[in-house]
């Protein structure tokens, strides 16, 4: 009852507050104006009545301050309305105390803030399916050839679905891409061939129209296509009645039967950004062959399954189809895999190593307002001494110091939420671009991670301004109104706490500065490496001849000598070639090799990267030939054509010998051996940070994919050359999409997109520790001083040296720098296997990143902790000790 | 005013109050003037403790407060004494009795 009334008395205060005021000042008024009768009947003149009446109340503020803290509002009223006006009038007295503290937390905040949006979407927030994390992928994997998660044949997964009781449901899909005409310009799209169950499986059901039914997964009957909703905004403009009408799509009529609903995407990994969803049919020949590993398998888990017995069931339905089919499945079996677990799975470990890295920085940020704080804390204890002198409660000074620091921390987190707005948009830009992650393009700040700034900076105001805050209201008035300066705060503990508080801050920056080096040294290796080719002046284009008309090899065989023809006429042009993976992008292929003669082992299987080439490859790319030959426009007259090796593979199987004249057994030419004409240098067109395999090229009609990519070697900047060549390529056939018309230097700069913006965000981060680590420093080193401001002078004045000085004021501080630096060093050896993914060439173990930042954190607290004892050293020892 | 200012006992003053108030409403002005006279001028209210005082005793609930108009027609506001303040006032007499004369007794004797 008692609370009741107290909790009623003081929120009631609060909201009446001006009543109450008004109140107390009538009240006050009128003992005045009595007091000041009283006096003019005793014969004073009226002036001097009034005087004498107010000196005799005494201070009014002070009496009112008492009658608001017992009248109602108490704590809660302190902190809005006391507090609030203290400490904002100290603000606007203190500029540069406030502004060091803001600039730090909100350096912190944004930082960390904009990386929680990425870690809540991508590690927090559930896929948009219903009972997501339910939904798996099972693969089939190859023990011994060390293949793991691999696509699965059509009759392999027939048998699993007939077998398995793990599941609800399982359904395969193949990635296809189409080409879409007669809607303005040809553009090509990504699209899922997928069974119907998948969206049963997946509970999502259509924002409009209907999905594809298993009666459509019939040859004929499969003409139907279900379109995203991106797809329907952007295309065909949202309208409803899009329901029955039909697109083009790689020369063939879909209907459209209906649309999904906005934030459904899938496959959230793999090929992200699907637009169109159509029946899967398996082509006849396609159902017996148990080696055509293409479509993925999507599975639900039966609510009583978990992931390891759905993993152990199969394993038996895998064995029994081994057993069952030794040619083709002797050493495969089955693995499954969580959705959640792919998804962004590239991206995790540099999430995970930034938000915690982002994290280090907050805090750090937190410890230097602490510090800060505490150095304000001392100097400012008279003025705590007075307010406790004229009756503040304990409590009261804490509120009040503590709404400082809640104050800071939420101005902190105003300007880093405002920061972390521009910064979100950057971070996702670290995504690989080959593997982009759905629902991140339109990613922003939202509520929640709104919130956790302000969560963050409601506890660390608590949090770190709480020892300070107690500390500094922990007066012994006698001590410090009678001017001798040595004070409650210093106790041993408070010197623990500053100690553990530099510990913590030069664990963290060493934490941050290793982990740093070792990113910058990784990408410094990486941006040094020599690709083998020229990226300079190639304009590259992707090229899709998947429509009926090009369904002859023939077909696009002359497509090509065409376009070539007409791109060498052009002015500027220097030459043309093509390749059926564009090198940097991600994308490549490899196949199993043998030796003519060798028979097939299927344990040890040869794997060399394909390529197919057309034109003037070699020349174009600047990829030195070491011997031998490059094709010539008779190969391609051959019906298997010779092939082209690179020097990896030509030192692997022959050290000491020519390769030219061997022949080679190649997956696509099973019967058939090819005859090398030529070695050239090894390239790395797979990725910078992957080192050159063994290769091989074929040319180009003998194999010829559909996709290629044109390169064309220019005299300029290719870019000028890009509307002429797309004018060729229209005036060949209008209906071609060209997706991406680019230097192979875009591309290549691409390429290293998420080794750079982690170097750059990890260079940043490092910039500002050191600048919070110097602050840091020096606020101890400078608070130290000022509270043992007299200390120094008698010592001074009694002839101490310099480095006496030095010694007595920073033992504490470097046992907390030598304790940090060795705690940094476990913390960031903590996230090597973390990191390890992330690193190129570097080890996340490397001594010299770990001692240049050891170096580097005792050289700033070093400088740190020598300015302000210079400064005091050039005190007056006089005027020390009096003051 | 050559007076010496008589410091009083922690908690006293409550009871002075009190007392003060249980012969009738009274500002806070005469509240400080009825202990002055009761005390035949020894014991000088200062307002800055008076007035915490009362606002403490008030929310204690052993007092109430009402605006009224004073002697001089101004506008004042009156404390006037609750049942639990009268009760309050009885048990603090005692208490200062006792103690009182305890310490009369203390001094008495040397």
């Amino acid at each position: 009852m008692f609370w009741l009334r107290l909790i009623y008395s003081r929120l009631y205060g609060l909201l009446r507050k001006n009543r109450i005021e008004q109140e107390m000042d009538d009240e006050m008024r009128f003992h005045l104006l009595m007091r000041t009768r009283e006096n003019i009947e005793r014969g004073m003149r009226p002036d001097e009545a009034e005087r004498e009446a107010r000196r005799r109340f005494g201070n009014v503020g002070y009496i009112k301050d008492l009658g608001r803290d017992i009248k109602g509002g108490g704590f809660i009223e302190i902190l809005l309305r006391d507090g609030l006006r203290q400490s904002l009038r100290m603000f606007k007295h203190e500029k540069q105390y406030a502004a060091a503290c803001i600039v730090a937390l909100s350096l912190g905040i944004s930082a960390s803030t904009a990386l929680f949006a990425v870690v809540y979407k991508v590690l927090i927030l559930p896929l948009p399916y219903k009972d997501a994390e339910r939904l798996v992928v099972v693969w089939e994997k190859n023990i011994k050839q060390s293949q793991n998660r691999v696509n699965v044949a059509p009759p392999t997964f027939l048998d699993w679905r007939a077998q398995q009781r793990a599941f609800t449901d399982m359904a395969a899909g193949e990635p296809w891409l189409a080409t879409l005409t007669e809607q303005g310009e040809p553009q090509e799209y990504w699209g899922l061939s997928s069974a119907a169950a998948l969206f049963s499986l997946l509970g999502v059901p259509p924002l409009l129209g209907r999905t594809f039914t298993s009666s459509e997964e019939v040859s004929g009957k499969d003409q139907v296509v279900v379109i995203s909703y991106d797809f329907w905004q952007s295309r065909l403009g949202g309208k409803n009645e899009v329901i029955g009408t039909h697109l083009k799509l790689d020369g063939a009529t879909y209907e459209i039967i209906g649309v999904m609903p906005r934030n459904f995407q899938f496959p959230p990994f793999w090929i992200t950004r699907t637009a169109f969803w159509r029946p899967l049919v398996f082509k006849p020949g396609i159902l017996s062959n148990r080696t055509y590993r293409r479509p993925r398998v999507f599975a639900r888990l039966k609510p009583d399954y978990t992931l390891s017995q759905a993993q152990s069931e199969m394993d038996v339905i895998a064995r029994n189809i081994e057993q069952r089919f030794p040619d083709s499945n002797s050493g495969w079996g089955a693995e499954v895999t969580s959705f959640s677990s792919l998804y962004a799975e590239e991206f995790r470990p540099t999430l995970k190593i930034l938000f915690a890295l982002s994290v280090c920085l907050l805090l750090m940020a937190c410890a230097n307002v602490a510090n800060l704080l505490l150095a304000r804390g001392t100097a400012r204890q008279k003025e705590l001494a007075v307010r406790a002198a004229l009756g503040a409660s304990r409590g009261r000074l804490i509120g009040l110091l503590l709404t400082e620091s809640l104050l800071l921390s939420l101005a902190g987190a105003v300007v880093g939420a405002v920061l972390a707005f521009w910064l979100v948009k950057p971070i996702v830009y670290i995504i690989p671009r080959a593997n982009p992650i759905v629902g991140l393009d339109d990613l922003g700040m939202n509520m929640t991670a709104l919130m956790f700034s302000i969560a963050a900076a409601v506890i660390t105001g608590i949090v770190f301004g709480m020892a300070p805050a107690i500390a500094g209201s922990k007066i012994n008035l006698q001590e410090i109104l009678q001017e001798n300066g040595r004070s409650g705060a210093t106790g041993a503990r408070m010197k623990k706490y500053r100690m553990g508080l530099v510990a913590a801050e030069t664990a963290l920056v060493m934490t941050l500065l290793s982990i740093s080096a070792l990113v910058i040294h990784s990408y410094w290796s990486l941006i040094k490496t020599d690709l083998g080719f020229q990226t300079r002046n190639i304009l590259t284009v992707r090229l899709s001849l998947n429509t009926m008309d090009y369904a002859q090899p023939y077909k696009r065989y002359t497509f090509y000598r065409d376009l070539f023809s007409r791109i060498k006429s052009l002015p500027g042009a220097v030459s043309a070639s093509a390749v059926s993976d564009l090198p940097l992008s991600g994308d490549w292929f490899d196949m199993s090799f043998r030796l003519e003669g060798e028979l097939p082992d299927p344990t040890r299987k040869r794997i060399a990267d394909i390529r197919i080439i057309d034109g003037d490859y070699f020349k174009t790319m600047s990829i030195p030939l070491r011997e031998g030959r490059v094709f010539t426009p008779q190969d391609n007259n051959y019906m298997r054509g010779p092939i082209i090796v690179n020097e990896a593979l030509a030192q692997q199987i022959w050290p000491n010998e020519s390769a030219l004249g061997k022949r080679l057994v190649v997956e696509t030419f099973p019967n058939y051996p090819v005859e090398i004409v030529g070695v050239v240098g090894n390239i790395r067109d797979r990725g910078v940070q992957l080192p050159p395999r063994p290769a091989i090229y074929q040319p180009y009609p003998i194999i010829s994919p559909s996709q290629m990519s044109l390169m064309i070697r220019t005299e300029q900047n290719p870019l000028l050359l890009a509307r002429a060549v797309r004018e060729q390529i229209w005036k060949i056939d209008r209906n071609l999409a060209l997706q991406d018309i680019v230097p192979l230097e875009t591309v290549a700069w691409k390429s290293v997109a998420q080794p750079r913006f982690m170097f750059l965000i990890l260079v940043s981060f490092a910039s500002v520790a050191v600048a919070l680590a110097c602050h840091g420093v020096y606020s101890v080193v400078t608070y130290v001083l000022t509270e043992r401001r007299q200390e120094m002078g008698i010592r001074i004045a009694l002839g101490a040296q310099r480095n006496d000085i030095l010694r007595t004021v920073v033992k504490s501080e470097f046992i907390g720098v030598i304790l940090g630096v060795f705690i940094g060093t476990v913390g960031s050896l903590a996230t090597r296997n973390l990191l390890r993914s992330l690193l190129y060439q570097v080890e996340p173990t490397y001594p010299p990143a770990f001692m240049m930042s050891a170096l580097l954190v005792s050289t700033i607290a070093i400088l740190g902790a020598y300015f302000p004892v210079r400064r005091v050293m050039k005190v007056d020892p006089l005027s020390a000790i009096h003051n | 005013m050559p007076t010496p200012d008589t410091k009083l006992l922690q908690g006293t003053l409550d009871m002075l109050i009190l007392k003060a108030l249980s012969l009738g409403p009274l500002h806070g002005y005469g509240i400080g003037q009825r202990i002055m006279q009761m005390s035949e001028a020894v014991l000088r209210v200062e307002e800055g403790s008076l007035y915490p005082a009362l606002y403490r005793i008030e929310r204690q609930g052993w007092i109430t407060a009402e605006w009224g108009v004073s002697e001089n027609n101004l506008r004042a506001k009156f404390y006037k004494l609750t049942r639990a303040g009268r009760k309050q006032l009885q048990v603090e007499e005692e208490n200062w009795e006792r103690l009182a004369g305890a310490v009369f007794k203390v001094m008495q004797s040397t």
